[in-house]
């Protein structure tokens, strides 16, 4: 397990490398007009190239990627072009909301899907039919038009919830709770629907095998059947799956912090992109490779403690 | 036992559902003389070398103090920091005497010395508003409460500036350090709250005990939100969690269903930069009848009309009602005739048509098709080249097309004039100049001071773009801003979003300004 652990972290390590060079390249390589979409359009040439020079971008680019990755290796990640924020810290603060939006909906994912997945699949009948049509009508139905109906509903109609903002827990813990809420059920649903479903199949393979019918020929109580046995199987691509909404709702969380004017990772992201604040660009783009990074191998890590077949493969 | 302990969980959980609820409560209701504001951008920085005007003024009008301010209804400046100003008979040293009683947040006083460092620094500056100092020779201290601004020629907006960013003072303690971008430190009515203000999210502004003109400033505490999408701040404003925010005019019907204090001013004009005037690129742009052509195919009220909902003017100058160079005869000048296009451009010898190279500029509203349509119409086929977005600006400016969309400030008159018309002009990428144009500049630079003969200059020049269609401009676009029933404001000339100073508690009733 430990060299498994080590394996991961030395691909990961190169992964953040490599992705973080191509992201630089790509997007350093706009040259000077970054200076003029940061000065605005009235700025005279004479401006442009100044403020050119002082970011750094006349010089060339193989000078500007060794400046920036010496400084990143030292967890300097530069400053913001427009708000002279150092990268790392606006990172940090942004990066704390998205995360306790995606671990609120996630922790609501997870007991949906789980408790709603498993009795399906035990059950089976009207409630298997039930799901299935909850789990199409969640997955077809946009999550911008859900949090919109939230929160003409719940915000604007009423006003049981803040329409907008997010309150941090350490100033208001009850506040953070409010003005997360709505986003959190906005962010649940589709993922909580295509969860469900998965953790529903996972089980019913396990259910049809050999060995289940092996263990209830033995007389092991159903509940011991499916604590001790099912579930541990179901396990891993449950979580699988738990690890890829868990990525797919922090880089997709954007659309609910714009309909909630939540400033995450999202929303820099895609602020940050639209007018050229490359060191933030960059600096989103590798915390977002080291989060993927991360869960995949926090999953890895659980697989095999809940599942020994798991450790003795790796 | 179990029945007990079902009780006691729907009693948690109802405490606290209550206790949610009374915290969203809590938030949404206006707590007392606090102005919550929203913008539709963040706040890139507090360096008064770096400040940028428009939607982001109000975030240092909170902190800095300007040289002079604005008279919104006589458009003219009034004392602020300075009681009395001056200029020498050339217009090129402006002497300005300042008030004692003005106190830096660290206890410091505003003295001259502050006014020279504050300009020296914007001068020298790479910021966006490093234009407006870029006539500024020195700043000469005469004592602590005197400075003289001298100058390289008659800057007739530099009075305007000083009303702005280009008067905005900062401690000179901390000009050219990095803290100044995050941690303002001026001698405004407020004083940035560091413990509750998160940059990009929220900044939270809280009176300045020791500020000389409190009246100006009724409210003990400012918040102000960025919130980029529209309909957050529709939300927000609704369900009363901000007093005010600047809108698009997409939001209208709703603000106004909703009982919101609308109001609008045009601040901005949209439509073509006919930049070859001397047809470097596209021969016949040199001839005038082909751009007065252009200026008779376009539908401006149907863009107008369809594009923007209405809101804003149809126009064929760049100048904006109530300022110098407005002549109100010019906005009829070119009404949609493609008749009349036809017509000119068959004597101009273009009675075939001609091919016209343009940029891709329709980013979203679905009017380039209708536009290249309307002018294939009378004959000038448009080809569209497509160009990177944020690169924009810049390969315009570069004087890469012949013609182009834009929309662009209007602002002071004097400044669209220097932005725009002479041979260095940031905007007139092909450098064309007519000697006839620059005596008008010329005429009007120096006859500044003279109002009404000043006037009388900026409004020949307007005559003479016009008329030889310089530009082929649509319309003049409304900016709306709403408050709730909570503040009233009122618009400051050439700005989108009002003064902080404007705010008054109580309900008003806004009207849109003329555009």
């Amino acid at each position: 397990m430990v060299i498994f652990i080590i394996k991961r972290l030395l691909i990961g390590t190169v992964l953040l490398l490599g992705v973080s060079t191509v992201t630089f390249l790509l997007i350093y390589s706009g040259g000077p007009d970054i200076a003029e979409q940061i000065l605005g359009g009235d700025a005279s040439p004479e401006d442009v190239a100044a403020k050119a020079a002082q970011l750094g971008l006349d010089r060339p680019l193989w000078q500007q990627y060794l400046s920036w990755l010496s400084g990143a290796v030292r967890g300097d990640f530069g400053v913001s072009w427009y708000t002279s924020q150092p990268v790392l810290t606006t990172i940090v603060q942004r990066l704390s909301v998205t995360l306790s939006l995606v671990l609120l909906a996630i922790a609501l994912v997870t007991m949906f899907a789980v408790s709603v997945g498993v009795l399906a699949a035990v059950k089976r009948g009207w409630i298997d039919s039930a799901l299935q049509f909850v789990s199409v009508l969640g997955l077809a139905l946009p999550s911008f038009w859900i949090a919109l109906v939230l929160v003409l509903v719940f915000a604007i109609t009423l006003a049981w919830f803040p329409a907008t903002g997010y309150v941090p827990f350490t100033a208001s813990p009850t506040g953070w709770l409010a003005s997360v809420i709505l986003p959190v059920i906005a962010l649940s649903i589709a993922a909580s629907s295509a969860t469900a479903q998965q953790v529903r199949s996972a089980v019913i393979g396990v259910l049809e095998q050999d060995y289940v019918r092996t263990l209830r020929a033995r007389g092991l109580s159903a509940r011991r059947v499916l604590w001790g046995h099912v579930l541990r199987n179901a396990a891993p691509p449950g979580l699988t799956v738990l690890s890829l909404q868990f990525i797919s709702l922090v880089g997709g969380a954007v659309i609910i912090e714009r309909v909630y004017a939540i400033n995450g990772m999202g929303s820099l992201a895609v602020d940050s992109t639209l007018k050229s604040d490359i060191p933030i660009v960059v600096g989103v783009m590798v915390t977002m490779t080291v989060v993927v990074v991360v869960v995949n191998l926090l999953i890895d890590i659980v697989n095999g403690f809940i599942n020994p077949k798991v450790r003795i493969a790796s | 036992m179990k029945r007990s302990r079902l009780i006691l969980a729907l009693a948690t959980a109802a405490v606290l559902a209550l206790s949610l609820i009374g915290c969203a409560g809590s938030q949404s209701g206006a707590p007392s003389n606090v102005l919550r504001l929203a913008t539709a951008v963040d706040n890139d920085t507090f360096d008064p070398a770096q400040l940028a005007g428009g939607a982001k003024d109000n975030y240092w009008q909170a902190v800095y103090d300007t040289v002079l301010k604005l008279n919104y209804q006589t458009r003219e400046p009034e004392p602020n920091l300075a009681t009395q100003w001056s200029y020498n008979s050339e217009f090129t040293e402006l002497t300005v005497k300042l008030r004692d009683d003005v106190f830096f947040s660290d206890g410091s006083k505003v003295t001259a010395d502050a006014i020279k460092a504050n300009a020296i620094a914007l001068r020298d500056s790479a910021g966006s508003s490093a234009i407006m100092m870029a006539n500024l020779v020195d700043v000469k201290v005469v004592d602590p409460t005197t400075a003289i601004y001298q100058l390289t020629a008659p800057d007739p907006a530099f009075l305007g500036y000083l009303t702005t960013v280009g008067g905005a003072i900062g401690n000179p303690k901390h000009l050219g350090s990095t803290d100044i971008a995050t941690f303002p430190a001026g001698s405004g009515p407020y004083v940035l709250d560091r413990d509750r203000t998160v940059a990009g999210s929220n900044y939270v502004f809280v009176r300045n005990d020791q500020y000389w003109n409190k009246d100006d400033f009724p409210y003990d505490e400012i918040t102000i939100t960025p919130i980029v999408e529209l309909s957050a701040r529709v939300n927000a404003l609704k369900s009363n969690q901000i007093d005010g925010a600047v809108f698009d005019p997409d939001a209208r019907a709703e603000l106004d269903a909703s009982g919101m204090n609308v109001g609008a001013q045009a601040v901005d004009w949209r439509g073509l930069m006919l930049v070859d005037r001397e047809g470097k690129k596209t021969p016949a742009m040199a001839d005038v009848r082909v751009r007065q052509a252009i200026n008779y195919a376009l539908d401006k009220d149907s863009f107008l009309k369809n594009i923007q909902l209405g809101e804003g003017r149809a126009t064929t100058q760049i100048f904006i009602p109530d300022d110098f160079g407005y002549v109100k005869a010019l906005d009829n000048r070119y009404p949609y005739d493609p008749n009349k296009a036809r017509q000119l451009l068959r004597e101009a010898g273009y009675g075939g048509g001609f091919d016209l190279v343009m940029p891709a500029f329709d980013f979203r509203s679905g009017v380039q098709p209708v536009m290249v349509q309307q002018l294939a119409d009378v004959g000038i086929r448009v080809k569209i080249e497509q160009v990177v977005p944020d690169q924009y600006n810049s390969v315009m400016k570069s004087g890469q097309y012949s013609a182009f969309w834009i929309q662009l400030t209007s602002g002071d008159a004097w400044r669209n004039v220097m932005k725009n018309l002479p041979a260095d002009a940031t905007w007139n990428g092909f450098k064309t100049e007519t000697p006839e144009l620059a005596g008008l500049i010329r005429a009007a630079q120096f006859a500044y001071g003279k109002d009404e003969e000043y006037k009388a200059a900026m409004a020949k020049i307007s005559e003479y773009i016009v008329e030889n269609a310089y530009f082929a401009p649509w319309y003049r676009v409304n900016s709306l801003f709403a408050t709730n029933d909570t503040f009233s404001y009122t618009f400051t000339p050439w700005a989108t979003t009002p003064e902080l100073r404007t705010y008054r508690k109580g309900p008003g009733s806004q009207t849109d300004q003329p555009a």
